[in-house]
């Protein structure tokens, strides 16, 4: 399992320009977002962030189709699908620390304000990726690279318009997010568990040519 | 070391019906056929690539699906095409895989890799098809696989590649404890150095034998055309008609030359031979 997580990594951040693109795009996007502040910023840079890394290892199954290789290593189909699943995890950590260090250089200049980075945003990034990763990964597990790519591009697309973009649209739902805690955790938790093994079926019934 | 017993898979138009073999330990089989006769399907089917509808598949003596992490880590597996990450060198694409190992040797590797002339720091898509496929192979053999099973790894090489690579399987079954299954089209490879031979059409198995016992079970018959009674053509596996005469394929030389005497050349066929007499009359 840990080898699987490794290799995506590996995968990820070996490609240059899925390099230039988590290290230098997204910082430059913070500044097309309106209300620029660093809880918006956060958010939106952390979720590309952990988007793209998810995306980018099925990118390659598109176009080389190294998941047929993967397939021939001492690993089963579940053993892939839960690698996937554990990595929003990763990811969400490593585009956490990357934006904070990113949102803490920014300060120096007054750009941004690190200190009103709140927890709250932090454990609501987590929850979005969580929920948005849940929802695009079966896709991927059960359409060609081609149609997938595709799917979780609108998936992404609409996300974001609907929880980032917009009047002050993002503290709203942080609001409502801190009112249900418990009960959005639980959704939330469901839906990951769900979303996995839905993976897993759809992987293991899937025809690979 | 391989078993598979009444394997059945269904697609729309294409089927794998009631497929079984066995390949023991030390010997090389090959497993060929036209193309789209189901040699990648059932390979697929043993990696678990397609999921089979029934029958058993034995890697080890142990079911290819409850312990295939197990089953994996002993088997070498070289496709056709590399199915590399192409943007990756050699290194980091070994060194994602080696991990996976629990046997992986890295000094075997590095042997391979000077063997093969590969150079570690190459990108994977700078190289040619040939380089891929010994790249393939390096990895392969280098984590002590038992079975070594390869889909059409020879398919798009010159002869001085296959050559080599031939050379190179002939030198790993010279550990009795291994066993390499390899399918391919090409069947003067499999003349050099298969000790079995499985053949599939349509789908279904025609034989799986010893390749000597094959290759003298059968005979090429060639005569004039007037030898070629309506009688004859019923009794033959397959035959064609040219301007100068016939040529066919028997499983019963006696018969023929009962039949015929004097008349009619007798020949010893080649795997080619009886694949295309056979797949053509099927």
């Amino acid at each position: 399992m840990l080898n699987l997580i490794r290799k995506d990594f590996l995968v990820t951040y070996s490609n240059k320009f899925a390099f230039y693109m988590l290290l230098l795009l997204i910082p430059l996007l913070l500044f097309f977002i309106d209300n620029f502040d660093s809880n918006t910023s956060f958010m939106y840079s952390v979720l590309t962030f952990v988007f793209i890394s998810t995306r980018t290892p099925f990118a390659y199954d598109m176009k080389d189709k190294p998941h047929l290789f993967i397939q021939s290593l001492p690993v089963t189909k579940t053993d892939i699908v839960i690698s996937k699943y554990i990595s929003i995890f990763v990811n969400f950590l490593i585009g956490s620390i990357f934006t904070t260090l990113y949102i803490s250089f920014l300060s120096l200049f007054n750009l941004l304000d690190i200190s009103v980075l709140k927890f709250s945003t932090v454990i609501f990034t987590l929850s979005v990726s969580i929920f948005l990763v849940s929802i695009s990964l079966p896709a991927e597990f059960m359409f060609t690279p081609k149609m997938s790519n595709l799917i979780n591009i609108i998936i992404y697309v609409i996300f974001l318009n609907f929880f980032i973009i917009g009047d002050n649209r993002i503290l709203n739902f942080i609001n409502i997010f801190s009112d249900y805690r418990i009960g959005i955790g639980l959704i939330l938790v469901l839906l990951y568990f769900s979303s996995m093994v839905l993976s897993i079926v759809l992987y293991k019934n899937r025809k690979f040519y | 070391m391989l078993k598979i017993e009444n394997l059945n898979k269904k697609f729309k138009n294409f089927e794998i019906k009631d497929v079984s073999f066995e390949l023991k330990k030390g010997y090389i089989m090959g497993f060929i056929g036209p193309n789209g006769s189901g040699k990648t399907t059932t390979i697929k089917l043993i990696m678990n690539l397609l999921k089979k509808d029934s029958g058993s598949i034995e890697v080890f003596g142990k079911d290819n699906i409850k312990f295939e992490r197990e089953i994996k880590d002993r088997i070498g597996f070289v496709y056709d095409e590399g199915y590399f990450y192409e943007d990756l060198t050699i290194k980091q694409m070994k060194n994602i895989v080696a991990p996976f190992y629990t046997q992986w040797d890295e000094k075997l590797f590095k042997k391979y890799m000077k063997d093969f002339s590969l150079d570690e720091t190459q990108k994977i898509n700078k190289l040619s098809k040939g380089m891929k496929m010994k790249f393939a192979l390096a990895i392969a053999l280098s984590h002590n696989a038992d079975l070594i099973i390869m889909d059409e790894p020879t398919s798009g090489l010159d002869p001085i590649f296959r050559r080599e690579i031939l050379d190179i399987l002939y030198s790993i079954i010279q550990d009795e404890n291994k066993s390499i299954f390899f399918s391919t089209h090409i069947t003067t490879d499999l003349e050099r150095i298969a000790d079995y031979i499985t053949f599939i059409d349509e789908g279904k198995i025609v034989f799986s034998k010893e390749k000597d016992l094959i290759l003298e079970s059968y005979a090429v018959v060639k005569g004039g055309n007037e030898d070629l009674t309506p009688e004859l053509e019923k009794s033959l596996l397959g035959f064609r008609k040219t301007n100068v005469g016939f040529e066919a394929l028997t499983d019963d030389k006696n018969m023929i030359r009962d039949l015929l005497g004097e008349d009619v050349l007798i020949e010893k066929p080649s795997l080619e031979d009886i694949m295309f007499y056979i797949a053509r009359r099927q």
